[in-house]
């Protein structure tokens, strides 16, 4: 049955079966890699002196008070390759958060560059950024407990009210402007998925950028079973083409975003409604053709001049985040003390359950 | 390694034992027995375990919370479905399915598999020395292997070094069904996963509606040359990124190199791309057999419609010290792998109740009796 066999036998020394597992995986749970270790308890950074006595001196004083345990589960309200988000309550607190359990990969890889995120996620701090208070590894998994956004995000809202209007569209766009400031000018990360449903809103009318650095690794550890579809939407064309990129083309995919949601449809779209370019239809489209522009019959010069500026098909030619916020666009309606609690609580919440 | 627990809440069920390796809850048949968890896998832990009816030594993979996200639901009872049939040496074999307790509610799977030591990802990487000999005899059982699958008219659609599995005495074994088709199903391309990137062949890059059964051989050329030089041929970064590194080993493409690309939009990106010469394989890897090299470049053809067939390749000179074109039979009729991708997951959850009925004639006697 079997065919022939080289005349002499073959031989591999098999790697030693513990070694994928053990190389980051204590017996008793805990994820490990150099000073970081993730387990039920949380994530803690164990100095060189100290590896011996773990302590938990590098816990944020807050922290102390997460753990796995004090959270319950209400429902979810997320699913997607990237893992499931759970609606999760603080049993003792009552404070509501928003739990993103992702499957570990245990591609070494993968894993070095989820340790180098968890230990930026630690650090960061903006107003304009979901905040995630803690992490934890348990099960296979790791979850991330972040700031929960009640009104779920951008996509869901444009899908009730269509189109926003440009005072609401500027106080968005400051917001997400602020948070990437922050991002490009503070943490020198790209964002690198820009789009309506990474932008969350709360009850407040607050707008914040989520899924990046833990987030966007964990995910893109599927990332190599990448679809076409929504990949490439609001890319930036530097990217599509595969020139170099910088902080620049997440400007694109903000411009492409507050375009959209001021015509109402993805900007690329036909407006005859003859349905959704092809993948290289569309890809065409943004790479040779002129980039979209708001009808300057429909809307103001200075938003016109906004969009223009975020969507230079030049990446030298588009305004940087700080140059942006000191736009005319932004600046008419900044003493006008608007915000989007209007806009937000006149809307259904968004569904339990969206993929 | 493998600790005996409690089971949760103070609550077991009959006919199981727990275990919890690395924190992980294994729900498990009595007759198992785990010795250590192996790590491999996409989705969860897979342990090695023993069967203690027949000393038998298997792997057990838990999919945990496998309705949470409906496509690799999908995937799973696919991959269910396919490896009853599925009987080749070359082929991995799914040896039981533990039935849950709970037939309309449960969340975990547990699958069982033989036992194999290792996966080609880990050889490649490790310091093992590979000679052409070893090159030559994996090479022949994936073809094998896969010669069998295609008989059956089906596309494993997801080859890549790491759902090969070896053992120390370099039997190898393809794994992971979850993303194969029967060459007949319908394109559903656009909303699905499909081959790993870097193992992408350039029809499925290009979004042509029509492939077939070379979209493997394309893969199984990557996996060829990275065996030959210990990393990745064409390491993409990106569905485009991955075009212009092929298009830069390969070279420029003909006219008559892209007839079969039936989307005009994608034949213009391809021909917007600035002209290169390309890389001879042969000084890609220098210290590669002359006649590796050769099959190499006949897989690595761009135009699918003139790359080179399995049982071609079965048939190259480079193959001749191992192929015996009577030793290797077809499989048996062609499967029905079509699924209606917009059942439920209650639906997904009856249909793998009832594929695991084929592994537990036991169960089907006690319903009977009622």
């Amino acid at each position: 049955m079997r065919g022939k066999k080289p005349h002499k036998e073959l031989k591999l020394s098999v790697p030693a079966q513990e070694t994928p597992v053990d190389k980051f995986l204590t017996a008793s749970g805990t994820f490990k890699d150099g000073e970081l270790r993730l387990n039920q308890r949380g994530l803690q950074l164990i100095s060189e002196e100290t590896a011996d006595e773990p302590q938990s001196t590098n816990l944020k004083v807050e922290d102390v008070q997460l753990s796995m345990d004090d959270l319950e589960m209400i429902q979810v309200i997320g699913k997607g390759s990237g893992g499931i988000v759970q609606l999760v309550r603080h049993k003792w607190v009552g404070t509501l958060y928003a739990l993103k359990g992702i499957q570990m990969n245990i591609q070494e890889a993968v894993r070095k560059q989820i340790v180098q995120e968890l230990k930026i996620n630690q650090a960061t701090q903006n107003a304009h950024i979901v905040l995630c208070h803690q992490s934890f590894y348990h099960n296979g998994v790791i979850y991330l407990v972040l700031e929960y956004m009640d009104r779920g995000s951008l996509a869901d809202i444009i899908k009730q009210v269509k189109t926003i209007l440009e005072p609401y569209l500027a106080v968005l766009c400051k917001q997400v402007l602020e948070g990437l400031l922050y991002l490009h000018h503070e943490r020198h990360v790209i964002h690198r998925d820009i789009k309506p449903s990474n932008l969350l809103v709360n009850r407040k009318g607050e707008v914040k950028i989520t899924d990046f650095g833990v987030s966007a690794v964990l995910a893109s550890s599927m990332g190599q079973r990448d679809t076409f579809v929504g990949t490439y939407n609001y890319m930036a064309p530097e990217r599509i083409s595969g020139s170099s990129y910088d902080y620049k083309s997440d400007i694109w995919s903000l411009g492409l975003v507050i375009l959209e949601c001021a015509i109402g449809r993805f900007p690329y779209i036909p407006s005859e409604g003859e349905g959704w370019l092809s993948f290289y239809e569309l890809l065409e489209a943004i790479v040779d053709q002129p980039p979209p522009s708001a009808p300057a019959d429909q809307f103001s010069p200075e938003f016109c001049a906004f969009i223009s500026s975020c969507i230079q098909k030049d990446p030298a030619e588009r305004m940087s985040a700080s140059e942006l916020l000191n736009h005319p666009f932004i600046k008419k309606f900044e003493d006008k003390d608007l915000d989007l609690r209007i806009l937000v609580e006149s809307l259904e919440p968004p569904m339990n359950i969206s993929e | 390694m493998a600790i005996m627990v409690d089971p949760p809440n103070g609550m077991g069920n009959q006919g199981k034992y727990y275990y919890s390796m690395w924190q992980t809850l294994f729900e498990i048949d009595t007759k198992y027995v785990p010795i250590k968890p192996i790590g491999r896998g996409a989705y969860g832990i897979v342990c090695s375990s023993i069967n203690r009816e027949t000393n038998e030594k298997v792997a057990i993979k838990k999919i945990h919370n496998v309705f949470d996200n409906r496509v690799d639901a999908l995937r799973t009872l696919r991959e269910l479905k396919l490896l009853r049939h599925l009987r080749h040496e070359n082929v991995i074999a799914l040896k039981d399915i533990m039935m849950p307790v709970h037939r309309r509610s449960f969340k975990d799977v547990y699958l069982v598999y033989e036992l194999m030591d290792t996966d080609l990802h880990q050889i490649i990487k490790s310091p093992q020395g590979l000679s052409n000999d070893h090159c030559q005899y994996f090479l022949f059982q994936l073809l094998r292997g896969l010669k069998y699958l295609h008989s059956a008219e089906i596309l494993h659609r997801d080859l890549k070094p790491g759902n090969l599995l070896v053992n120390a005495n370099c039997d190898l074994k393809i794994c992971d069904f979850g993303l194969a088709r029967t060459n007949s199903s319908k394109g559903q391309f656009m909303t699905e996963y499909v081959v790993t990137r870097w193992y992408r062949a350039p029809e499925l890059l290009l979004c042509c509606d029509n492939y077939g059964t070379s979209i493997d051989v394309w893969s199984v050329g990557c996996i060829f040359a990275e065996l030959l030089g210990r990393k990745p041929i064409f390491p993409g970064t990106e569905c485009l990124n991955q075009l212009k590194l092929i298009v830069n080993v390969l070279g420029t493409m003909s006219e008559s190199d892209l007839e079969f690309i039936d989307n005009p939009k994608a034949r213009r990106y391809i021909k917007s791309l600035p002209y290169t010469p390309g890389v001879p394989l042969a000084s890609m890897y220098p210290h590669a057999h002359p006649l590796a090299i050769d099959l190499l470049q006949k897989m690595l053809i761009f135009d699918p419609t003139k790359r080179i067939s399995v049982t071609e390749a079965l048939e190259h000179p480079y193959m001749s010290p191992l192929y015996d074109p009577s030793a290797n039979p077809p499989a048996q009729v062609p499967i029905d792998l079509d699924i209606d991708e917009n059942i439920s997951a209650d639906m997904i959850r009856e249909m793998m109740w009832h594929e695991m009925l084929h592994y537990h004639p036991e169960v089907v006697a006690a319903m009977s009796a009622r």
